[in-house]
C-alpha cells in the first residue's frame, strides 16, 4: 500500500498529549517552551509510532479528530480461530490460552497451516467406524516445507481431537506421563483449579534428550508447569497453615468452614471483635512459613543430575549440524520456548484472532463495529478517516528522474495536522539510493505536484507550510518553495439525496474532486 | 559494590536472621486476608484477570497471573520500530540497515527498551515502544474480555525515576487497571525458587544484577555490566573475524566482507553457545598458546542474512572462550578492571562477603542464577566452580592481593569456610557448669537459656535449612513468582493506585519510612486497610 515511494502520512497528535502529560507527571527539567516549540519531525524515531496511512485512521465525528490505533479503546466482539474461522466461546478460550482447540496447527519450521494426512493410502474402503478402519495412524504435514510429525516421532490413532492426542504424547512418540498434580500436603483446595490449555501443551524440558540419547525426559527436570504447581500448593499450603495458626479457633480454611454459620467463622467473628477474648495461644504456636524442602514442594536444585544433562546438552550441540538447532525465530512462539534441538519443536497451535469494536478515547463514541459474524467482513458502523480526511498524495510533475523527498506538512483542519512525509532516512529503500532516478541532484530543480482529495461536502481551505531547508541523507539542505501555500478546495460535486449517497459512496470516491493544489519546486544546493 | 539504597534494609536483616524468631512472613509481603475473610463465593471466583508483566532491558513478558508461564515476549528490535503500514520487510530482497560498527558506543542500543542511564534516554520514546509493546500483547495474545482488576508488574530493584513513572502512566493510561502493584525482579525470583533467603544472579542484558535476598528483603545489591550484551558483542566480534579472514583467504567471491550484527550473534549463541568447566577453559589456554588450532573441532555456521549466505566454520571452543572472556574476564587481572566491569564471579564473592555471616551461610546454599545468558548449558556450572576456587582459594577474606604484607590469618584451604550452624553460640550448658566455679559478674555471665528461644530453635532444628555450602538452586523465573504472588492474591508493598497517580504523578507516594516494611497486621477484618491506607502510598524500595 505504501510501499512505492512518494507515499503519505498522517500524524496523529495523540502522542502530544501524552507527552506534555507526562513532562508535569515526571517533572523532567525540560522547560515547557521547549516543548511546545518543538515541530513534529518525520525523522525522529519517534515519529514511526504516531505515523499512519490514512486507510488505518478512524475519525470521531463527535470530537472532529482522527483516532488512530493508540487513541482508541477497544472491546472484544468475538473469538475466532484464523485457519478454521469458527468462533471460539468466551467461557473456555483462556484455559485453552486463546489457541485453537481443533485441529488447525502451524508449522514449528515455516509457520504455515499443517495438515491432517492419513499415513497409509486411502484404499481400505471406509467403514462405519472411520477412526478406526480408515487410513490408519495420521500425521500432521506441511504442504510448504514437507515437516510433519514423524519427524518428531508422533503419530496420531485419529484424525479428530488432534489437539487431545498431542496433549498426551511427548516428542518422540512416548505417553506423556500423567501429571502428579497431588501436592504434598492435604489440602484438598491446594489443588489447582484449572488446567490450562496453554500448559497442558508439553513444553519440553531443557535438558534435550535429543533422539540419539532417548532418557526418559522426567528422570531430571521436571516440567516447568508441574514444579509450578507444585510451589504453586507449597505456597497456598504455607499460607493457609500460618494464617490458621495465627487464630485459634480455625485450624483449616476449607470452603465449607467459611460459611458464616459455620463454628469456625463464629469464633473468627468474635475473635476479630473482641480481642479480650482471645485464649491462650496453642502450645505449638503459630509455625513460621518455611521455604520449599523437597522436590515435591517445588524446589529444584542445579546438582550432578542438572550438570549431567548440560553435558549431554553441549554433547549434542558439537556433534550435529546447524540446522538441527532451533532457531531463534522458532523459539518464539510460547509453545517451543524451551526447545533447543529442532527435534523439541511441537506444532504450534495457531493463536485466536478477534474482531473487535473501537471507541473513540476522548469521548466514547463507537467509530467502528463489525458484524458479530465471524465470516462477515461487513461493518455496522465504520467511521473512516478516508470519508473525513481530504486525502493527500503526491507525484512527480515532470519526469520520474526528478523525484524529491521532501517534508511538506498541510494543515486540512485546525484540530489535525496532515503531514506528509517520505522515506525515513534510517530504513533504507531500494528506490532512494544515491544512484537511482528518485535521488535529488545537486543544482538542479525538481517540481512535483501535490493532489488533495475531498471527501466532504463543504469547500475546505488548505495552507500550506514546508520547513525552509531539508534535513536528513537525501537532500539535505535542499530549499522547498510552495508555489501555493493558501488555497481552497471545492466541495465534493457529487450531490445527490442524503438517501442515495450511501448507495453510491463507491462511485463516489472514484470521481472525486481532484485539484491541483500547487506546484513544489526544490532547489538543490 | 554498592549498598542498597535505604540503610534501614540492612538492619532490618540483623533481625530476620535465622537465630531470632521471626514473624511467619517478615517484612516484604503481607499475606491478603481474603482467603480467610473473603466470602467463600471469591474464592471461587477464579477467573479474573490478573496480569503480569515483567520488564526486562529487551523483553516485557506479560501473561496471566497462574500460568506457570508467561504468554508473549515482546522484543524491542528495530524491526519492532516500523511505521503502521510500512510492509517492505515482506518484499522481497528487503534487508535490513546493516549493523553499526562494533567499535561504537551504543552497539546493541537500538534492540533494548530502554538504558538504565537516563541522562540522554529519550522518554517519550520508551513510552512509544512500550505503549506499542502492551497494546500488540493484548491484540495478539492476551484479547482481554473484561478489564484485569489488578496489575503486577515487575521491576529491577534499581529503577529510575523517570523510567518508573513513564512504566505506570503508559501502564494507566493504556490497560485501564485501577491498581498496579510492583514487586522487585529478585524477590520474585525467589518466590519462584520457592526459597525466602537466597543471592540471585541476574544475568541479564545490560548488566548482571547481584543481589541478596534474606527472608523476601533485599540487603545488597551489586552489578557488574558483564553480561548480556557483552557476551553477544564477543560473540559479534568472534564472527567478524572469521567472516574477514574468510573474504581475506579469497575464498568468497563476492567483494564487499559483510559486517554481521546483534541477530546473527545471537543467533550462534542460541544454538551454539555453551561454557567449559573451569579446569577445561584453563588447560585449553594454556594448550592455546602452546600449539595451533587446526586440530580443533569445528562447528559449521550457517550465516544466512549475508548476500550470498556465507557458512562459518569456527572452533566449537572458540564459541565458549568468547562468552567466558565476556562473563569470567580471565584474560585480565582484576585490579585492571573498573568497578562496573568486574567478573561476575567476583562481584558474587564480593556480594556473599559483604553479607553478615549469618545471612551469608543462608545465602551461599541458595544461589539463584538466572536472566537470558544462564540457559547457556555449562554456564551454572561455570559459575560454581569459579565460585568454589575463588572461596577455597582466598577464604572469606576481603583483602584480595596482600601483596608484601601478611595476611593475619593463615588461609584456609580446606575448611569449611563458614562455622557450622552450632559452633556459632556457646552452648549454654557448657557455660552454666562454668560458673558454678568461679565467680562471674553477671554482666558477663552467658543469659540464661531462653526457653522460648531454645522451643524455636528446637523446631527449626527439625527442618534445618541447608547452609554453609555452595549450592545453586533454579527458580522459575521472576515472571513466575510474580505470577504465583497474583495469584495467591499477596498484596504487595508498592500499590499504586490509578486515581492518585494520574492525579498526582509519583510525587504523592508518602514519604513515610515506615511503609517500608509493608502494611503490618495492624487490623483484622474484612476490608483491611480500606480506609486507612488508601490515603497514602508507598514506592517501597523504588521511593
Amino acid at each position: 500500500m505504501s510501499v512505492s515511494f512518494p507515499y503519505t502520512y498522517y500524524a496523529c497528535s495523540c502522542a502530544d498529549n501524552t507527552s506534555t502529560q507526562e513532562k508535569r507527571v515526571s517533572q523532567e527539567p525540560q522547560s515547557a517552551q521547549d516543548e511546545d516549540e518543538r515541530t513534529f519531525d518525520p525523522r525522529s524515531r519517534r515519529s514511526n509510532f504516531s505515523l499512519y496511512p490514512i486507510e488505518h485512521l478512524l475519525y470521531c465525528t463527535e470530537c472532529h479528530e482522527m483516532r488512530c490505533p493508540r487513541c482508541v479503546t477497544e472491546e472484544v466482539i468475538c473469538w475466532y480461530c484464523p485457519n478454521c474461522l469458527f468462533e471460539a466461546p468466551s467461557s473456555t478460550i483462556k484455559q485453552e490460552g486463546h489457541r485453537c482447540s481443533r485441529n488447525c496447527f502451524n508449522c514449528p519450521i515455516c509457520t504455515s497451516p499443517l495438515s491432517v494426512n492419513s499415513l497409509e493410502q486411502p484404499d481400505p474402503p471406509p467403514d462405519d467406524k472411520p477412526a478406526n478402519k480408515f487410513g490408519g495412524p495420521y500425521i500432521l504435514h506441511c504442504p510448504y516445507c514437507a515437516w510433519s510429525t514423524l519427524d518428531i516421532g508422533i503419530t496420531f490413532p485419529r484424525p479428530s481431537n488432534i489437539t487431545g492426542q498431542l496433549a498426551k504424547t511427548l516428542n518422540g512418540g512416548l505417553p506423556r506421563p500423567p501429571r502428579d498434580r497431588k501436592p504434598s500436603s492435604s489440602l484438598k483446595r491446594s489443588d489447582p483449579p484449572t488446567t490450562h490449555h496453554l500448559d497442558d501443551l508439553p513444553s519440553p524440558t531443557s535438558d534435550t534428550s535429543t533422539s540419539s540419547s532417548p532418557e526418559p525426559p522426567s528422570a531430571r527436570t521436571p516440567d516447568p508447569q508441574d514444579r509450578y504447581h507444585h510451589l504453586l500448593a507449597f505456597y497456598k499450603h504455607q499460607l493457609s497453615t500460618s494464617d490458621a495458626a495465627l487464630l485459634p479457633g480455625t485450624t483449616s480454611t476449607s470452603a465449607s468452614e467459611l460459611g458464616p454459620g459455620s463454628p469456625s467463622s463464629i469464633a473468627r467473628l468474635l475473635h476479630m471483635y473482641g480481642s479480650s477474648i482471645r485464649s491462650r495461644a496453642p502450645e505449638s504456636g503459630p509455625s513460621p512459613m518455611r521455604e520449599a524442602a523437597t522436590p515435591e514442594e517445588g524446589l529444584l536444585i542445579y546438582d550432578a543430575a542438572a550438570e549431567a544433562a548440560d553435558d549431554a546438552t553441549i554433547r549434542a550441540m558439537q556433534t550435529t549440524a546447524w540446522d538441527t538447532h532451533a532457531s531463534v525465530s522458532q523459539r518464539l512462539d510460547a509453545t517451543n520456548r524451551h526447545a533447543r534441538a529442532v527435534d523439541d519443536l511441537r506444532p504450534i497451535s495457531p493463536l485466536l484472532r478477534t474482531k473487535r469494536a473501537k471507541r473513540c478515547g476522548a469521548c466514547r463514541q463507537i467509530l467502528a463495529k463489525p458484524e458479530g459474524k465471524v465470516t462477515s467482513v461487513r461493518s455496522k458502523i465504520k467511521l473512516l478517516a478516508l470519508q473525513n480526511l481530504p486525502k493527500l498524495s503526491i507525484k512527480p510533475l515532470a519526469s520520474p528522474s526528478t523525484m524529491p523527498p521532501p517534508g511538506t506538512s498541510a494543515a486540512g483542519r485546525p484540530t489535525s495536522t496532515l503531514l506528509t512525509t517520505f522515506s525515513s532516512p534510517t530504513l533504507a529503500l531500494p528506490a532512494l539510493s544515491p544512484s537511482s532516478p528518485f535521488a535529488l541532484r545537486p543544482l538542479t530543480t525538481t517540481h512535483y505536484l501535490l493532489t488533495l482529495t475531498n471527501p466532504l461536502y463543504d469547500s475546505i481551505r488548505v495552507h500550506l507550510a514546508a520547513p525552509s531547508a531539508l534535513r536528513g541523507r537525501h537532500g539535505a539542505g535542499s530549499r522547498v518553495t510552495i508555489l501555493c501555500p493558501q488555497f481552497e478546495v471545492g466541495a465534493n460535486t457529487d450531490r445527490r439525496k442524503k438517501g442515495e449517497r450511501e448507495r453510491v459512496e463507491k462511485v463516489r470516491r472514484e470521481e472525486a474532486f481532484w485539484t491541483v493544489l500547487g506546484v513544489g519546486r526544490i532547489v538543490g544546493l | 559494590m554498592r549498598a542498597r539504597p535505604s540503610p534501614s534494609q540492612i538492619t532490618a536483616s540483623a533481625l530476620s536472621s535465622p537465630n531470632s524468631p521471626h514473624t511467619p512472613i517478615a517484612g516484604a509481603y503481607s499475606r491478603s486476608l481474603a482467603s480467610l475473610y473473603g466470602s467463600p463465593s471469591s474464592l471461587m471466583h477464579r477467573d479474573e484477570n490478573f496480569l503480569v508483566l515483567e520488564f526486562g532491558s529487551r523483553y516485557l513478558r506479560v501473561g496471566f497471573g497462574g500460568e506457570h508461564a508467561h504468554r508473549v515476549a515482546m522484543t524491542f528490535g528495530p524491526e519492532d520500530e516500523r511505521r503502521v503500514g510500512d510492509f517492505r520487510p515482506w518484499l522481497p530482497g528487503y534487508r535490513e540497515d546493516g549493523p553499526v560498527s562494533l567499535e561504537a558506543q551504543g552497539w546493541g542500543n537500538e534492540y533494548e527498551l530502554w538504558d538504565m542511564d537516563t541522562r540522554e534516554l529519550d522518554l517519550d520514546l520508551v513510552r512509544d515502544k512500550i505503549e506499542r509493546a502492551v497494546r500488540l500483547a493484548e491484540r495478539t495474545n492476551l484479547m482481554l474480555d473484561l478489564l484485569p482488576r489488578k496489575m503486577t508488574v515487575v521491576l529491577p530493584s534499581v529503577f529510575p525515576r523517570p523510567l518508573l513513572s513513564v512504566v505506570l502512566s503508559t501502564l494507566f493510561s493504556s490497560i485501564q487497571v485501577p491498581s498496579i502493584s510492583i514487586i522487585s525482579s529478585s524477590i520474585a525470583t525467589a518466590i519462584g525458587a520457592g526459597v525466602r533467603s537466597c543471592l540471585v544472579v541476574d544475568v541479564g542484558w545490560a548488566e548482571t544484577r547481584i543481589t541478596s535476598v534474606a527472608e523476601y528483603r533485599e540487603i545488597t545489591h551489586s552489578r557488574s555490566v558483564r553480561a548480556g550484551k557483552r557476551v553477544l558483542r564477543e560473540l559479534a566480534k568472534l564472527l567478524n573475524e572469521q567472516v574477514s579472514k574468510r573474504f581475506a583467504d579469497g575464498q568468497s567471491e563476492s567483494g564487499k566482507c559483510p559486517t554481521l550484527g546483534l541477530n546473527e550473534a545471537e543467533e550462534v549463541l542460541y544454538r551454539l553457545g555453551w561454557c567449559r568447566q573451569l579446569a577445561d577453559a584453563r588447560s585449553a589456554s594454556k594448550a592455546n598458546l602452546s600449539n595451533d588450532e587446526t586440530d580443533l573441532p569445528r562447528s559449521d555456521i550457517e550465516i544466512t542474512t549475508t548476500d550470498p549466505p556465507v557458512t562459518l566454520q569456527i572452533p566449537f571452543q572458540d564459541i565458549a572462550a568468547a562468552i567466558e572472556s565476556a562473563l569470567f574476564a580471565h584474560g585480565s587481572a582484576t585490579k585492571d578492571l573498573d568497578d562496573h566491569e568486574q567478573s561476575i564471579q567476583l562481584a558474587i564473592f564480593r556480594s556473599l562477603l559483604a553479607l553478615p555471616i549469618d545471612v551469608r551461610k543462608i545465602c551461599m546454599s541458595r544461589i539463584i542464577v538466572t536472566g537470558g545468558i544462564a540457559n547457556v548449558p555449562g554456564l551454572k556450572r561455570r559459575i560454581k566452580q569459579e565460585l568454589e576456587y575463588l572461596i577455597q582459594t582466598r577464604g572469606w577474606d576481603p583483602v584480595g592481593d596482600y601483596g608484601k604484607g601478611r595476611p593475619r590469618r593463615p588461609r584456609t584451604t580446606n575448611k569449611n569456610p563458614t562455622p557450622s550452624p552450632g559452633a556459632t553460640k556457646p552452648t549454654p550448658t557448657d557455660n552454666d557448669s562454668a560458673s558454678e566455679e568461679e565467680y562471674i559478674p553477671p554482666a558477663h555471665r552467658t543469659p540464661d537459656p531462653d526457653p522460648i528461644a531454645l522451643s524455636i530453635q528446637n523446631r527449626r532444628a527439625a527442618t534445618a535449612p541447608i547452609q554453609g555450602m555452595l549450592r545453586l538452586v533454579e527458580t522459575q523465573g521472576a515472571w513466575s513468582g510474580a505470577s504465583l504472588l497474583a495469584f495467591l492474591r499477596v498484596k504487595g508493598v508498592v500499590e499504586v493506585d490509578r486515581d492518585r497517580f494520574l492525579k498526582e504523578g509519583l510525587a504523592g507516594y508518602a514519604k513515610d519510612k515506615d511503609a517500608d516494611g509493608g502494611p503490618t497486621r495492624k487490623s483484622f477484618g474484612p476490608g483491611i486497610g480500606a480506609a486507612g491506607e488508601r490515603g497514602k502510598w508507598s514506592l517501597g524500595m523504588w521511593a
